[in-house]
């Protein structure tokens, strides 16, 4: 079963994003393009269970860097590597501890993990169900819902 | 007042740590439930503020813990999560929480659950 | 990813921005460390909100409006004025300007407890015989408010739910009425100010959406009322929410309100306004009740 679920994954990143950050992010049709080579952050996080796949959030590091600066309340000069994969991190898991409500329960969502890629996290045996595109003060940002093919 | 963030999420804990410290708490931290018990019983602490999802002792089983030991009666403890099904906030009070928040929160909602908690709060930083 | 960091003790106080950002005025205007403690201790001890440090820019922001609409050229003469005269409504302004949009379940807490302890009691006491008990929640905005009391009452007061009641929430905008009788709420408002176990108890959910059990919509009938107008038929009430609202109007209509409200309250009702309005100078047949920051009052005897 696929679904779709683009307007609630919008409402619950510009929630986290304003609530949680003070920071204005509106979805656009512009898709995401990555600036330069291993210059995007990978949220990723697994969901398992009745329904199975994963939420992936995709950020440049500048992204990182300001919102780490404002969780910490540093300068973005200060953050270092470690605070912005935290940050993106939990900003995945956030997300997909909104996104498990949609799905069918029982489904438990894994810790995050965070990478530094070139952008096209690739997940064997999954297809795309939602993808939404941000921008993020001229920055874009994108997240994806990958679901595992049914055997 | 002593507070305790039980969280893997350092930055979780950062933001958490400067609400508390900002309305007169001393902050402690821990990125697990292990840890957290650990800290416990070196130090008295009257509020914790717990993450579910955590490697080693999940936030859940920590509340579990704590509230079986009657030296820990007077402890409150908020669970502070991604979770939000409504039968996990209910697993959450079951297990012993005193209240519950959702991620993605705000400092105003953090002080309001205190509030609700009977915390009183006071409003000049020490 | 992260790996579990040492425990580290924190005690350091940096400025963190994580609230729902007022509007932004042209004026930027500055706030004295001293300005801002009085402000600072004005709005807990009249709203039970806190400000803590860090929210300095919070307060230019907000009271910067204030500061022009009453013709003041900085944040100091305010503060100057409300150390001088605390009636004269500028307090209510400036609080309002502070925590306006704060929209939570059991919003300043005081009046609920109030209600929960001494004043429902009372009524259930003194309306034994009649069984009747009528309620109006005069702003109802987007719900917060009459749910809040309609949790308490079934959750502290079963015995009321099979008495003859009128509970009436009313609001002068007919789309906010429209959500009100959805009892739709979002993950982010049933996170303000509502106890877990309620949130347990009396919501349902669906996807992202929180809905209100239809057990506690169905005890609220809500109907739009404009409060500056002449009030449709209404009958007797025993209480009457109406807080934060008549900072809204202008003298004439604060009085016009509250002697409408005077002509159907119970003679041994209550009326409950928000923690910094007050019915001085503008109606003196009510006496405000010595219950800590509830803004509840009562018809002088």
């Amino acid at each position: 079963m696929a679904f779709e679920c683009e307007a609630e994954i919008s409402q619950f990143v510009t929630d986290i994003w304003s609530t949680f950050l003070s920071m204005k992010v509106s979805p656009t049709d512009k898709p995401f393009k990555p600036k330069g080579k291993d210059n995007t952050l990978a949220g990723c996080v697994q969901i398992t269970g009745e329904w199975q796949g994963a939420v992936t959030l995709y950020a440049p590091k500048e992204i990182g860097k300001r919102v780490a600066a404002t969780m910490y309340g540093l300068d973005e000069k200060e953050v270092d590597n470690q605070q912005v994969q935290d940050v993106i991190g939990e900003i995945t898991n956030i997300l997909a501890g909104n996104i498990k409500s949609l799905l069918p329960a029982p489904c438990s969502i894994s810790l995050p993990c965070v990478a530094i890629t070139d952008y096209n996290l690739h997940h064997p045996g999954s297809e795309t169900v939602s993808a939404v595109n941000f921008d993020c003060e001229g920055l874009s940002i994108l997240v994806v819902l990958l679901q595992e093919h049914v055997k | 007042m002593r507070a305790l963030i039980i969280d893997d999420s350092k930055s979780i804990r950062t933001i958490l740590t400067e609400i508390l410290a900002g309305i007169g708490f001393a902050v402690e931290e821990a990125a697990n439930g292990l840890e957290a018990m650990a800290l416990i019983k070196k130090e008295k602490v009257d509020l914790a503020l717990v993450d579910w999802n955590m490697p080693d002792m999940n936030g859940c089983e920590f509340i579990q813990e704590v509230r079986k030991d009657n030296a820990y009666k007077n402890m409150r403890m908020m669970m502070v999560t991604t979770e939000t099904a409504i039968n996990k906030v209910a697993e959450a009070l079951e297990a012993g929480a005193d209240e519950y928040i959702m991620k993605p929160f705000t400092r105003e909602m953090i002080i309001e659950k205190l509030v609700l908690m009977g915390i009183s709060i006071s409003s000049a930083p020490k | 990813m992260s790996k579990a960091d040492r425990t580290t003790s924190v005690s350091k106080q940096t400025s963190c921005q994580t609230l729902t950002p007022g509007k932004h005025y042209d004026k930027i205007m500055s706030v004295s460390e001293s300005d801002f403690n009085y402000i600072r201790e004005l709005v807990l001890e009249r709203s039970a909100i806190v400000l803590e440090d860090g929210k300095q820019y919070l307060v230019e922001s907000r009271i910067g409006q204030v500061v022009e609409t009453e013709g003041f050229d900085t944040i100091g003469q305010l503060v100057e004025a409300l150390r001088k005269n605390s009636h004269n409504g500028l307090q209510s302004k400036v609080i309002e300007a502070l925590t306006t949009n704060e929209t939570s379940f059991f919003r300043d807490i005081h009046p609920f407890e109030i209600l929960k302890d001494p004043v429902l009691p009372e009524i259930l006491k003194s309306r034994e015989n009649t069984k009747k008990l009528n309620i109006w929640c005069a702003a109802s905005s987007s719900g917060q408010e009459p749910y809040s009391i309609a949790m308490l009452i079934r959750d502290h007061f079963p015995a009321l739910l099979g008495w003859k009641t009128h509970f009436i929430a009313s609001d002068i905008s007919e789309k906010m009425l429209e959500r009100c009788r959805s009892g739709k709420f979002s993950q982010l408002e049933v996170n303000r100010g509502l106890p877990a176990a309620f949130l347990v108890k009396y919501f349902e959910k669906n996807g992202a959406t929180w809905s209100i059990k239809n057990q506690l919509r169905e005890m609220i009938h809500f109907q739009q009322i404009n409060l500056s107008m002449e009030l449709p038929y209404l009958p007797k009430m025993d209480i009457i929410f109406l807080r934060n609202v008549l900072i809204y109007f202008d003298i004439e209509t604060k009085k016009r309100i509250l002697n409408q409200l005077r002509s159907i309250l119970q003679p041994d009702g209550y009326l409950f306004l928000g923690a910094a309005e007050s019915t001085i100078n503008l109606d003196s047949s009510f006496e405000r009740m010595n219950y800590k920051h509830s803004g509840c009052y009562r018809l002088k005897r």
